[in-house]
């Protein structure tokens, strides 16, 4: 278990680095950024001014080591407009994000994965072609247009939830099943698969010839094995909705990094658009690795 | 049955009646504000807080457009360039420090010092420099004659303490939490919203101390989010310009759509220079053709439900000095525009970047207009982030711009004409030595003929140029709960300590 974790951490690291130099050449895509924090109507002498005072005229290597010792500390810098420290403008963005995120993918769990399992059981059956509609209808279906329909029936004319906002869990319901309706098909229809798969095995038929309660049978000895690649995916999930989820931050006005993320491109306040970058590329790398951890305990199989 | 239906009838009024249960007045902006000190952005969203969180010397009735006392008891110009002013000794800072000359002094005098490089200050840039005189007297120096002196530091001119602005990150401290010595005081921002609440130690003046205690204003960036919570009693005021006309019928019964004619106008700029590389519109014939391409009639009738005024002048005709006698027009002619274009050496038209900021809609209806006689466009949308565009404009990179300049609400021509016409002006894409010297001597004379005379040869000359091709002045639509009495102002400085419940 030891190597398979080493081994994993290692290959997590050097994503990191790729992602890191990545995230520090943004900076320069753009433009030359001494023009991009002068004023619009500065000399050429003040760019080359502003050019030595923020070392911008050192070879880049250099450059991305001194950005880089700094970001891992949590430095990033002044946003360009504010002139904030970005990480004080980032933080509560993240905790709202992850806020969000973990109430959509509970309400996921709470959801997929029991519809999944019952749909697998009754293959064919009503429940089978309920959450055959909900996985189309949650994958057809606009995350913009479901969220707007569902502040139009809770909010507007049952009046029973904030529409946008943050604050109580009142103003977590709706953003959360948006959110989370737009995980579930693809976490339903693997656990579906999955079951099915573990259902027809030998062994569970075994386990049934034995007389063993039909939960313990489907439960301890079907499920646990069909959930590898369901923690899989719903890591991964969880990982891009860290990220940012910029509609359904945008529709409700959830103060999470997804909604910051637009204003900060569209500003061009690079600074914290590389904080954002980097941060959401590493929580893809880091779920990604607690999923493999995960896995790994749940499937001896798979760390052997 | 019964019960039930009585349980949500109290569930849905208490939610309608939400903010007035709280004394709380809930107000919508559309988009983030990237800072809250208005010297340093020219956001039009940071100037309404100021003038909420903050006052000026001198007050302008919105109604009546009469300068009247506000920090400042009397003025007198001492001299052409010297004014002179006298100050209440009453007015509090929502820090409990009393304001005096020195406060002002260091305001204005950070404003054209430290402060000069940034967006929000170049309406006041005519100031040299401020003396204290006493402890509630200064004098205002003027670099130059100045006719709007007075109307700038009325709108734009807030004052800070100094004793912060005085220190080093004072102004960005201020852009965070500002301190002033309004009506509304600054009490915390988080989760989108930004908090304030009466300030009851307020001197008043020429304002009114709110009757509602609080106020908050939220940030929601979609629109249909916005309608829907003013729908459900969570907003009280879609702020003006964030409910587009088209959507007035959303409203429904539970609010109202309440419009103001707004200084703002709306226009097509070209580069007349071709600083950004691309030199179609340095022939005075391709920018009469996009103006004969363009239905401006159709764009206001039709697009924005007449809620707009065309307009041919590179300015508000209600500004002083803005004639539209002296504008020359142009009709909506597409066959004459492609008649121009081939005597420009385009016949079949040619491909080109257009930016805008606002009013999505506005601007691809003239991207439609112009590829219907062959000009192509592609759009670079710069949503809701005017300090961005206002950059690449500056620095001459942007060939066709479709935009909008509020003049600073200023109600005279030059703070519609300068932007446009005089060289160094973020919207400047064509030099013109008569324009130059017209718009330069009518803002160093008081002689008001002369004004006019001055203001109508740049006019004539910029429109027969077609430096800028003026579209609409516009007509704004806020969105106002039942519960609420309030209007949106033409100088588009929303006052919501104005606000009351019904």
């Amino acid at each position: 278990m030891t190597n398979y974790v080493l081994q994993r951490v290692v290959q997590a690291l050097i994503i990191a680095v790729l992602i890191s130099v990545t995230a520090f050449m943004l900076l320069f895509v753009a433009k030359d950024p001494a023009r991009a924090l002068a004023p619009p109507d500065a000399s050429t002498a003040e760019v080359e001014l502003l050019r030595q005072r923020f070392g911008l005229d050192r070879p880049l290597p250099v450059q991305y080591l001194s950005w880089a010792a700094l970001a891992v500390r949590g430095d990033f810098g002044l946003s360009l407009f504010s002139r904030q420290p970005v990480t004080r403008i980032l933080s509560p963005r993240i905790v709202a994000t992850f806020q969000l995120a973990a109430f959509a993918i509970l309400l996921t769990v709470l959801v997929a994965v029991p519809l999944g399992v019952v749909a697998a059981l009754r293959r064919g059956g009503a429940i089978d072609l309920l959450a055959s509609i909900i996985a189309v209808a949650g994958q057809a279906m606009p995350i913009f247009w479901f969220g707007l329909m569902l502040i139009v029936l809770f909010s507007v004319n049952l009046g029973w939830l904030p529409v946008s906002g943050r604050g109580t869990f009142r103003h977590l319901i709706l953003p959360g099943i948006t959110l989370a309706f737009s995980v579930i098909p693809l976490t339903m229809r693997l656990t579906r698969s999955a079951m099915l798969d573990v259902i027809n095995q030998d062994y569970i038929r075994t386990a049934t010839a034995k007389g063993l309660p039909r939960t313990s049978v489907i439960w301890k000895h079907s499920a646990r094995n069909a959930a590898t690649p369901v923690v899989l995916a719903l890591g991964m999930q969880f990982g891009a909705l860290l990220g940012g989820t910029v509609v359904t931050e945008t529709v409700f006005a959830w103060p999470g990094i997804g909604e910051l993320a637009v204003s900060a491109v569209t500003t061009a306040d690079l600074p914290v658009v590389q904080a954002i970058v980097l941060f959401a590329a590493m929580v893809v790398v880091l779920s990604n690795l607690a999923a493999d951890v995960i896995v790994g305990l749940v499937d001896p199989r798979v760390r052997y | 049955m019964k019960k039930w239906s009585a349980i949500l009838i109290a569930v849905l009024l208490a939610s309608a009646l939400a903010g007035r249960n709280t004394d709380t007045l809930n107000v919508a902006f559309e988009r983030t504000m990237l800072t809250l000190d208005t010297y340093a952005t020219s956001e039009r969203l940071a100037l309404i807080v100021a003038h909420n969180v903050g006052d000026t010397l001198i007050h302008r009735n919105s109604e009546t457009n009469e300068f009247e006392p506000h920090i400042a008891t009397d003025w007198e110009f001492v001299s052409p360039l010297e004014l002179v002013l006298n100050l209440r000794d009453d007015v509090l800072f929502h820090n409990g420090e009393l304001l005096t000359a020195e406060d002002v002094a260091a305001t204005l005098n950070w404003v054209v010092g430290e402060g000069a490089g940034l967006a929000g200050t170049g309406t006041l840039q005519w100031i040299d420099h401020v003396d204290v005189l006493g402890t509630h007297q200064v004098s205002i120096t003027a670099k130059a004659l100045t006719p709007t002196a007075i109307e700038t530091l009325a709108l734009i001119g807030v004052i800070y303490p100094a004793s912060i602005i005085g220190r080093e990150g004072g102004a960005t401290e201020l852009g965070q939490h500002p301190v002033g010595t309004g009506p509304y005081r600054f009490v915390g921002s988080g989760n989108n919203q930004l908090r304030f609440e009466r300030f009851d130690d307020y001197f008043v003046g020429a304002k009114k101390l709110p009757e509602i205690e609080h106020l908050v204003i939220h940030t929601l960036p979609e629109e249909a989010s916005r309608i829907a919570s003013l729908l459900t009693g969570d907003i009280d005021i879609v702020r003006s310009g964030a409910i587009s006309p088209d959507q007035q019928r959303a409203l429904g019964n539970r609010a109202r759509p309440e419009a103001a004619d707004i200084l703002r106008t709306w226009f097509v700029q070209f580069d007349g220079t071709g600083s950004s590389g691309v030199d179609y519109f340095t022939d005075v014939r391709v920018r009469q053709a996009v103006a004969h391409a363009i239905n401006k009639d159709e764009i206001v009738n039709v697009l924005l439900s007449g809620y707009g005024r065309v307009i041919h002048t590179p300015c508000n005709p209600v500004q002083y000095g803005c004639q539209e006698d002296a504008a020359v027009q142009y009709e909506y002619n597409p066959a004459k525009a492609r008649e121009l274009l081939t005597e420009a050496g385009y016949p079949d038209g040619f491909t080109v970047e257009v930016y805008g900021y606002r009013d999505e809609q506005v601007v691809q209806a003239v991207q439609g207009y112009l590829e219907a006689v062959g000009i192509k466009t592609n759009l670079n949308w710069y949503g809701g982030q005017y300090d961005v565009v206002a950059q690449i404009l500056a620095a001459g990179d942007i060939p066709l711009y479709v935009g909008s300049w509020g003049s600073s609400s200023v109600y005279d021509a030059s703070a519609a004409m300068n932007i446009h016409l005089e060289i160094g002006g973020e919207f400047t894409t064509a030099t013109n030595e008569v324009i130059d010297q017209a718009v330069r001597a009518a803002l160093q004379t008081v002689d008001l003929n002369e004004r006019l005379e001055l203001y109508a040869t740049a006019i004539q000359e910029s429109t027969s140029n077609v430096y800028t091709f003026p579209l609409y002045a516009g007509r704004v639509l806020a969105g106002v709960s039942n519960e609420v009495e309030w209007q949106p102002s033409p100088d588009e400085i929303e006052r919501y300590y104005l606000a009351t419940w019904r």
